[in-house]
């Protein structure tokens, strides 16, 4: 009760202030729907998910209030999404050691601008507690830690500590002996009043510290591909291969500098076993001779663009994206670090970059240098066959893309465009397995060093699998768990600009002329990701703003778009590999 | 009254233990639409019922996912498929596809698919096929991360007494998982009927 207790003075004002709205409202509405619409609104003010499941499944009644007030409707629809988003978040029991799992399915959940926070479930992260004990039929102790050690809660982050610590954060440092104390200060009374996103920011920081390890998977996750090497590198050392020179050399070095002299040493022709060799090649630090200059990935990006629209073309994918190329739009490919990932695509720019990083590893397994790829026809053929799949999923998120651009609509990345995407480069692994000894060859040779073509392998397989109906829901659960399922992305789009189309009702016609003059047009909206948008809705025009909440108030050209994506996967799927002999499974019986 | 203490002592370890011991899961009976099947579903396991586009592709289905999520959710599938449907031929066609990998290998380095067996499922005992499958996993397909699981799956594949068609029982799991929720699986297996 402590939950509503904190939110009752909001509450009640809101359902004053929306009292004569829905009697206004309510001339088109009976008077029993009338009286329950009065009390969805004020069980969804009070961050209830049971009033938020019932309120969604009256579709009669949720399309006479489209109706009758788009705006209304609009706000009631993206608090109750999120709500019954957030039950069912933690209808799964969460454990302990997934508290950091957890801690980022909230962080796009919980923040400023976001529905949960007009219900008074954030920003604030102990906002999540008391409504977790109010709601949450089933909260165990454990339970209880794994929330607060996901909202980063002070106590469970610092102990006891209540002063505040200083944290080196960039420019903002201290350098005692410059007499500069920029650093960041932290302490209790300030931690409090931010947000989860802020306080992961912190926590990645921090996470390189061992005491805070235990808050970053990515850290823990780093430090074990960093003992992985560390046995890759004693295993080399005790193989027996190096000579007494090479192994003192070794002698006194740190784990990367070894790693990179052994990768000198296999080249020199040292017999360290192949699967030592390989494992320190995936993972060291390039040699001069692998590294790309910045000419050299702008020129190998060009050569790209025209050897990968060869390579794909003649699978039912890969044509797909050359005739894509040909009629609609440019394939402008980018070779640069790409920030963590193997491949994206930049809709502001409308270019695909492969990561520089994921190329010169390749060159490092394939014993190529960067000189001998701009070269060789060959090398550059293999890296082409290499990168393929990728450029692939990109080209699909070029051509959602095109697709919404061409309706005026506004998109979103989503779990959906994701499915759709893995769909694209499922098919045209698949087919190229199947048809491309040379493509087969590579993959099955580069799976166990490089795990860009092991992931490209495991989506063929689980597509494969699946089938078209079942492979999103895997997706979703396995891969995509933290990404915004469509409605989702429009259900918090859909809350800040209502709130914002509200507000400027209520200026004066100066003010709303001075926005409009002043604000962002619709273009600018477009390009823009949910989060981007719902934290932008007061820099946008008020055209833009109707136009957005026109195209999301309404999902079904969106749902009949993807599901034309799978059925396309599905008609591919049919299509009999033209080589397509695998090995033959025993099954016992043909029949029972 | 050393009976009495040493009875009071037994009851109160009874209790005690009752108390500590792992609540049982609670079941629920269900049925598909349009008959297809029923089975005892886990209470407190989330539920989805995706019911658009099932009549166009001729799949009826159920997924259900453990109170628990870890890096990877402990999964059930059942489903029905009609005969005609648009994802598989018929049950040899899904039996094929889900006993090996995209490259048609049983067995690689990060992949293991069990051997096809005969087995009995259901109320009915009707007979089934049914294989035991590992698999690691990467969890974040597009990122340079490594990070992966060791997944572990078990399918029953029931060729339906009439109709044509065939169901599917399929459970997933993080390795580590696997043998907890096993028992949940076999319970809704045990309980299954198709058409």
């Amino acid at each position: 009760m402590d939950f509503l207790k904190t939110i009752r003075p909001g509450l009640t004002a809101a359902l004053l202030a929306a009292l004569p709205a829905v009697c206004a409202a309510a001339e088109g509405l009976t008077e029993a729907q009338a009286e329950r619409m009065n009390a969805y609104e004020a069980g969804i003010s009070s961050a209830n998910p049971s009033a938020a499941r019932r309120f969604l499944a009256e579709r009669n009644l949720l399309d006479k209030i489209r109706a009758i007030d788009i705006e209304r409707a609009s706000a009631l629809i993206a608090r109750a999404e999120a709500l019954r988003d957030l039950e069912d978040l933690f209808r799964q029991n969460w454990r302990a050691a997934d508290a950091n799992r957890l801690s980022e399915a909230l962080e796009i959940r919980m923040d400023v601008n976001k529905p949960l926070s007009e219900v008074g479930v954030g920003p604030e992260p102990e906002k999540l507690l008391p409504w977790l004990r109010t709601y949450k039929r089933t909260l165990t102790p454990e339970l209880e830690l794994t929330a607060e050690k996901a909202i980063r809660k002070w106590e469970v982050v610092f102990g006891t500590v209540t002063t505040s610590f200083r944290m080196n954060w960039g420019q903002a440092a201290d350098r005692p002996a410059y007499g500069i104390h920029n650093a960041v200060g932290v302490n209790r009374d300030d931690w409090r009043g931010w947000t989860l996103r802020e306080r992961n920011a912190v926590m990645a920081r921090l996470s390189r510290d061992p005491a805070f390890l235990g808050f970053s998977d990515e850290a823990q996750v780093s430090r074990r591909e960093l003992q992985d090497l560390q046995n890759a590198v004693d295993a080399a050392r005790d193989s027996g291969a190096l000579t007494p020179e090479q192994l003192s050399a070794l002698d006194g070095k740190s784990l990367q500098e070894q790693a990179y002299l052994l990768g000198n040493f296999f080249d020199g022709g040292a017999a360290v076993p192949a699967d030592i060799q390989a494992r320190i090649n995936s993972a060291r630090a390039s040699l001069p001779t692998e590294v790309l200059t910045s000419e050299q990935r702008a020129l190998l990006g060009d050569m790209l663009e025209t050897s990968v629209l060869r390579e794909v073309r003649g699978t039912a994918a890969g044509d797909r994206v050359a005739a894509f190329y040909a009629r609609d739009a440019r394939l402008n490919i980018v070779v640069a670090p790409c920030g963590g990932c193997d491949s994206r695509y930049d809709a502001s720019t409308r270019s695909i970059t492969v990561d520089s990083e994921a190329v010169q590893q390749f060159l490092r397994l394939r014993g190529y240098s960067a000189e001998s790829l701009m070269r060789d026809p060959a090398q550059l053929a293999e890296l082409t066959r290499y990168l393929a799949p990728a450029v692939v999923r990109e080209s699909s998120h070029q051509m959602q893309a095109k697709w919404a651009a061409d309706r005026g609509l506004y998109l979103p990345n989503t779990q959906e465009a994701e499915i759709e995407a893995s769909t694209l480069e499922a098919t045209y692994t698949l087919e190229k397995l199947r048809g491309d000894e040379a493509f087969r060859t590579l993959f099955t040779d580069l799976r166990g060093p490089s795990s860009y073509a092991q992931k490209r392998l495991d989506i063929a397989t689980t597509f494969e699998k699946s089938g078209s109906r079942k492979f999103g829901s895997v997706m979703r659960s396995m891969y995509y768990a933290s990404t915004p399922s469509l409605a989702a992305a429009a259900s918090q789009v859909l809350s800040a600009v209502n709130g914002e189309l509200t507000r400027r009702a209520a200026l004066s016609r100066e003010e709303r002329d001075e926005l409009d003059a002043l604000g962002l047009p619709l273009a600018d909206a477009l390009q823009m990701q949910a989060d981007e948008l719902a934290g932008s809705v007061r820099d946008l025009k008020t055209s833009a703003l109707t136009e957005i909440r026109a195209d999301l108030n309404d999902l079904r050209t969106y749902t009949a778009h993807y599901r034309g994506e799978t059925e396309w996967g599905r008609s591919v799927k049919e299509t009999p590999a033209k080589t397509g002999k695998g090995a033959a499974v025993p099954v016992p019986g043909s029949a029972l | 009254m050393t009976r009495l203490a040493a009875a009071v002592l037994v009851c109160l370890s009874a209790a005690l233990a009752a108390k500590d011991a792992p609540q049982a899961p609670k079941y629920r009976d269900f049925k598909m639409d349009g008959g297809y099947f029923s089975c005892e579903l886990p209470a407190d396991w989330q539920f989805t019922h995706d019911e658009a586009y099932q009549e166009e592709d001729g799949i009826y289905g159920v997924e259900l996912t453990a109170p628990k999520a870890g890096k990877a959710p402990a999964v059930i599938y059942v489903t029905y498929y009609a005969q005609g449907n648009a994802d598989f031929k018929d049950k040899d066609d899904f039996i094929k596809r889900n006993s090996r990998n995209a490259l048609g290998e049983t067995k690689s380095p990060t992949e293991t698919y069990g051997p096809v067996k005969k087995t009995a499922v259901g109320k009915a005992k009707a007979a089934a096929f049914t294989m035991v499958n590992e698999e690691k996993r990467f969890l974040y397909p597009e990122s340079r991360s490594e990070e992966s699981v060791v997944m572990k799956e078990m399918f029953y594949v029931v060729p339906a007494a009439k109709g044509g068609g065939f169901h599917v029982l399929h459970f997933s799991a993080a390795k580590a998982d696997y043998g907890k929720y096993l028992p949940v699986f076999r319970r809704l297996a045990d309980s299954f009927k198709g058409v």
